[in-house]
Parts: structure tokens; C-alpha cells; sequence
């Protein structure tokens, strides 16, 4: 009877397990806003999420792998980015930074920004480069929309992070 | 039972499939209903109570501690949030409607809650009811007045014997041998109608109470008149709804927000509870498996006890056969015989399970406060009655054809 018991226990033990393993995904990254997530530098230091709503881009910035509903604060007061729509030239667009109350964020401590430009208006496909000074370091930024960037898919990411450690010491 | 033909006197007589066959079914039958009482009653106990808030705005920590603090007086507030934060949130064009509280008070067992004054006249504790002191629906007494009053939940009130008038003093804490606030008598002016959600198992105190409570100090009572200084555990939020009832689509970018704060957070029930069912879901998974092992080892016991008592009646139903008895007739009593074994295994099954729940209601009850009623049938526990007879006539239909099959003339000989 105990060795029923046993074999039982096991079985159920097993089935669950199993069940737990065909339900467990990898982390997935999310935006909060309804944005595209784009990279910024290679291992996912950070994210800028962008998004355009009719003639506005507002972007921004969170943190990297799947910490992509945790703020990161900006120092900049404002981003510089040269805008490439899909079959047009390039345009300067100077986003300025959008403190939320609710975040508790001020000008020169903020994770949103956003610009208004004709020019995006009907824009359906742009890239966007510029440079924004993200956990202490200046960064390039670069933004694909709507697709989103991640330059961990455009080379071989094949480096080994214990490169980083060793610097470290 | 059926085939039980009383021509054997003397010899061994021929009754129902082994005990061990049913006992095991009955087993199995009970694991089950006590698994669907526990899946069902529980969810049931966190649903009914989530209705009513769309958010939860709460200090740093646990979504879930949150949660089962502010809507079911369980566990303890991982912190405090400021006023003026709370009257930020208050401006959103998405927050309808906010009712602070703070928690961390008790007494005799029960949480006391300081709310504000809507917590009383606009707070919906399920869609479209408000608690109620009218003596129709089972309540009593009046809305506090003074900042020494308080108002009892119906189920606080019964288990305490709290008359109206009666006073008490609260406890600065919710754990055993916490400071009593000795100089601190509060009066009960009201006891709320029954609600059957956790609100019945708290004392509710006003707000103003709690920041003049003598223990707690001139820093928090301070808080009682300056609004930049205080601190609440937490608010009950009302969020703006669209069509169908659904939450508004720009919640997610509310909380969001309000996740970026140094001190607050927004927890939005609906998306945490199914997280504690998932975690209760593991337990739930391993008492279906030990269940759904023992129904299928007392389905093989059912088959060979059946097929052992047809070899060993293979005379009686040759003399059945004899006296008049067609094949039909035979395949039929085995049938039978096998379906109500199962049935009646189900039932002996699912009755003890009820009342093991009923037993067990009353220590969960204690400890966690939720309420598990034995009364309650889920539609598992409906649907198990013809399961239980379908699987019998499936277990029972080899037996029963070999029965029909059985000839007569060769088997009327036959010793057992």
C-alpha cells in the first residue's frame, strides 16, 4: 500500500513538473506605453521605447533585458536626434524632456522626452540616431520604428562577458 | 443485489465486487471532492472580494501582500505613502474616485481599519452595493460622528459578542503580545449588515482616529492637522471604466507611472489574484494527480473484482439462464451491478469530502480568514455523479458481455 502511495506521489510529482516546465517562458520584453523597443548598446544596457502619435514622438528610456517597465532618468535635458523617414531625407529633431509627476521626475532627471514635427506626420517607417548619456555614459542611440533595434541581432554577438569582468580587475 | 440467487445455502454467498474495490473508489471520489472544494471555494473566497477596486495604491513591496491586505485584512502593509503622493493620483484624469486607509491596528483578532469618511457611503464592496446599517439587511447603530468611533464588520461583531455602545482598545499591531493603546477607548456606533466579503471581519475606526491614538506619538499626530506630513498605508482606487465594463486601456500607463515613484506603487488586483492561483495552482495540480492515480488504480480493482465475482458465479448465472433468464437479462444485472457500485462509491466519497471542508472551514478560517463553506457545490462536484455511473458502465461492460456470453448448459455443473 505505502509503495502505491509512493509511486502515486511520484507520478503526480513528475506530472506536475511537467506541466510547470511546458508553462515556463523565457522572460518577454514588454513595453508599457504600447512602443517599440529599441536597444541601446549591445547586451541590452537600457531600452528607448518609441512611439508616434500623429505629428509627436515620444520616447523613452527603461532599463535592459526584461526590465523594460523600470524608468531609467536621464540627465539630459534634451535629445538631438537626426530623423530618416522611409524615402525621405534626413530631418533634426530636438526632443525636450517631459517630466511625469506621478514619476516624481524633473527636468534633468527624467526618463520621458518628446518632440512635435510636420514632418512625421503619415511617417510610417523612420530610423533615428543621436546620442543620450544613459547610466552615466554617453551612448549611441539608435532607433528603427517600428520594428525596433537590437544590435545583439545585427552582429555576431559571440563576444565573452567575462571581457567585462576581467576590465573590472 | 442482482445476482445473489439464494440457491447456495450453505455455501459461500455471492455479494457486490470486493469492499477493497469500493473503498477505493470512495477514496478516490473523496480526493476529488476535496480538491474541487479547496480549487473552487478558494477561488471563490478571492474573487467575490476583488470586486469593488479596480487598483490598489500602496507602498514599495509585494503586489500580493498589498493586495491581501487591503482587500482581505490579511498580512501586513509593507510600508507607508504620502498624503500629498495619494492627492497627486487623485488629479489623474483615470482615478474616479480614492478612499485612503491605513492598517496595523487589531483587536481580539481582528483587524481595525482607519478609512476615510467615503469608505462608508461611496465604496462599492461588490458593483452597485454599498454597506448598509439598515436593521432589514442585518446591520445596526449609525455612521461614525466623532473620531472615537468605530464600526464593526458583521462577522467581527458576532464572533466578539460587540453590542452597540460597547468600547475598546485597540492594539498597535496585529501579532500576539503587540502594545495595547491603553488610554484609547473607542466607542461602537454601527455594525454593518452582513456583506460576505472580508470587509466582515474588520473593525473600521475614521481616519482622524488613527493620528490621534495617544501611543502613536506627536509626530503622527501632527499628521491628524498637517496633510504634508501625513502618511496612509494605502487607497482603494476607482478607476475610469470603457464599454462592457473593461478598465481603461491607459491603466497600464498610469501604473506605469506611478511604478516610477520612490514610494508607491499601483497594484491592480485583477492581475495579481490570478498569480496566487497560480501559485495555489501547484498544489491544486498535485492533489488532481493523486486523485485521478487512485480513481484509475480503483477502476482496475472495480474490472478484476467484477471479473473475479463472475467467475465465481458462473453457476448461479447458468441456473439464472436455466429459470428463464435471457443473455440481455444477465449482460444487464452485471451492468447494473458495476455502475452502482461506482455510483454509490462516488457518493460515499463526496459526502465525507464536504464534510472533512466543513471541518476544515473553521481552522482556515482562523488562520487566514478566508471563508470555505462545505455547502458549496462546484459544477465538478454535479458533473462527478454521471461520471461516476458512465465509468462504471464502461468498467462493467466486459465483465457483463462475458456474462452474456456465458453458456448455460456447460457452467450449471460447475463448482466455484
Amino acid at each position: 500500500m505505502i509503495k502505491k502511495i509512493f509511486t502515486a506521489f511520484i507520478c503526480s510529482s513528475l506530472m506536475t513538473l511537467s506541466v510547470y516546465a511546458h508553462d515556463h517562458k523565457e522572460g518577454e520584453h514588454k513595453s508599457a506605453h504600447g512602443g517599440c523597443l529599441n536597444a541601446i548598446c549591445e547586451c541590452e544596457v537600457g531600452h528607448a521605447e518609441v512611439k508616434l502619435e500623429g505629428d509627436t514622438l515620444k520616447v523613452w528610456f527603461v532599463g535592459g533585458g526584461s526590465d523594460t517597465l523600470k524608468a531609467v532618468k536621464i540627465p539630459d535635458k534634451e535629445l538631438i536626434l537626426s530623423v530618416v523617414p522611409e524615402g525621405a531625407a534626413a530631418q533634426s529633431l530636438i526632443l525636450k524632456a517631459v517630466p511625469n509627476e506621478l514619476s516624481e521626475e524633473s527636468v534633468g532627471n527624467c526618463s520621458q522626452f518628446a518632440a512635435k514635427a510636420d514632418f512625421l506626420k503619415g511617417v510610417k517607417k523612420f530610423t533615428a540616431t543621436g546620442t543620450v548619456t544613459f547610466k552615466g555614459k554617453k551612448q549611441p542611440l539608435r532607433i528603427e520604428y517600428p520594428e525596433g533595434y537590437d544590435p545583439d541581432e545585427d552582429e555576431d554577438h559571440d563576444h565573452d562577458h567575462k571581457d567585462k569582468k576581467e576590465e573590472k580587475k | 443485489m442482482p445476482l445473489s440467487t439464494g440457491h447456495s445455502a450453505g455455501r459461500k454467498t455471492h455479494e457486490l465486487p470486493s469492499d477493497s474495490s469500493q473503498e477505493s473508489y470512495q477514496t478516490s471520489q473523496f480526493n476529488l471532492a476535496c480538491r474541487f472544494q479547496y480549487s473552487g471555494g478558494s477561488e471563490k473566497a478571492f474573487a467575490a472580494d476583488n470586486l469593488g477596486v479596480d487598483a490598489v495604491l500602496g507602498p514599495k513591496g509585494s503586489p500580493l501582500q498589498i493586495t491581501l491586505n487591503a482587500l482581505f485584512h490579511l498580512e501586513e502593509m509593507p510600508g507607508k505613502i504620502k498624503w500629498t503622493y495619494y492627492k497627486k493620483v487623485l488629479k489623474h484624469p483615470l482615478v474616479e474616485q480614492g478612499i485612503p486607509f491605513i492598517s496595523g491596528h487589531s483587536y481580539g483578532g481582528f483587524r481595525v481599519n482607519a478609512v476615510g469618511d467615503d469608505f462608508f457611503t461611496k465604496f462599492e464592496y461588490q458593483p452597485g452595493q454599498r454597506f448598509s446599517f439598515e436593521a432589514a439587511d442585518g446591520g445596526s447603530g449609525h455612521l461614525s460622528e466623532t473620531k472615537s468611533e468605530a464600526i464593526a464588520g458583521a462577522e467581527a461583531a458576532k464572533l466578539l459578542g460587540i453590542k452597540l455602545g460597547d468600547t475598546f482598545n485597540p492594539t498597535c499591531g496585529v501579532n500576539a503580545g503587540d502594545p495595547v493603546h491603553k488610554h484609547d477607548f473607542i466607542k461602537f456606533v454601527g455594525i454593518m449588515a452582513p456583506t460576505g466579503t472580508a470587509h466582515d471581519r474588520a473593525i473600521f475606526i475614521p481616519l482622524k482616529s488613527f493620528y490621534s491614538l495617544e501611543g502613536h506619538g506627536s509626530a503622527v499626530q501632527e499628521m491628524a492637522d498637517d496633510e504634508d506630513s501625513r502618511e496612509i498605508s494605502g487607497a482603494y482606487l476607482k478607476l475610469k471604466h470603457i464599454r462592457r465594463g473593461a478598465l481603461h486601456p491607459g491603466i497600464q500607463e498610469l501604473k506605469y507611472d506611478i511604478n516610477q515613484s520612490q514610494g508607491a506603487q499601483l497594484v491592480i488586483p485583477a492581475e495579481v489574484l490570478p498569480r496566487l492561483y497560480k501559485i495555489i495552482g501547484w498544489a491544486d495540480t498535485m492533489i488532481s494527480g493523486i486523485a485521478l492515480m487512485v480513481l484509475g488504480l480503483s477502476c482496475i480493482f472495480l474490472f478484476s473484482s467484477l471479473m473475479a465475482a463472475l467467475r465465481e458465479r458462473r453457476r448461479d448465472i447458468a441456473l439464472f439462464r436455466c429459470l428463464g433468464a435471457t443473455r440481455r437479462t444477465v449482460f444487464g444485472l452485471m451492468l447494473t451491478e458495476s455502475a452502482l457500485t461506482s455510483l454509490f462509491g462516488a457518493l460515499a466519497g463526496l459526502i465525507p469530502g464536504h464534510v472533512l471542508v466543513g471541518i476544515a472551514a473553521h481552522y482556515i478560517k482562523i488562520e487566514s480568514g478566508l471563508h470555505f463553506s462545505p455547502l458549496f457545490i462546484s459544477s465538478a462536484d454535479i458533473w462527478m455523479i454521471p461520471a461516476a455511473l458512465l465509468l462504471g458502465i464502461l468498467i462493467g461492460f466486459l465483465p457483463a458481455f462475458q456474462a452474456y456470453r456465458l453458456g448455460a448448459l456447460t457452467n450449471i455443473n460447475k463448482e466455484n
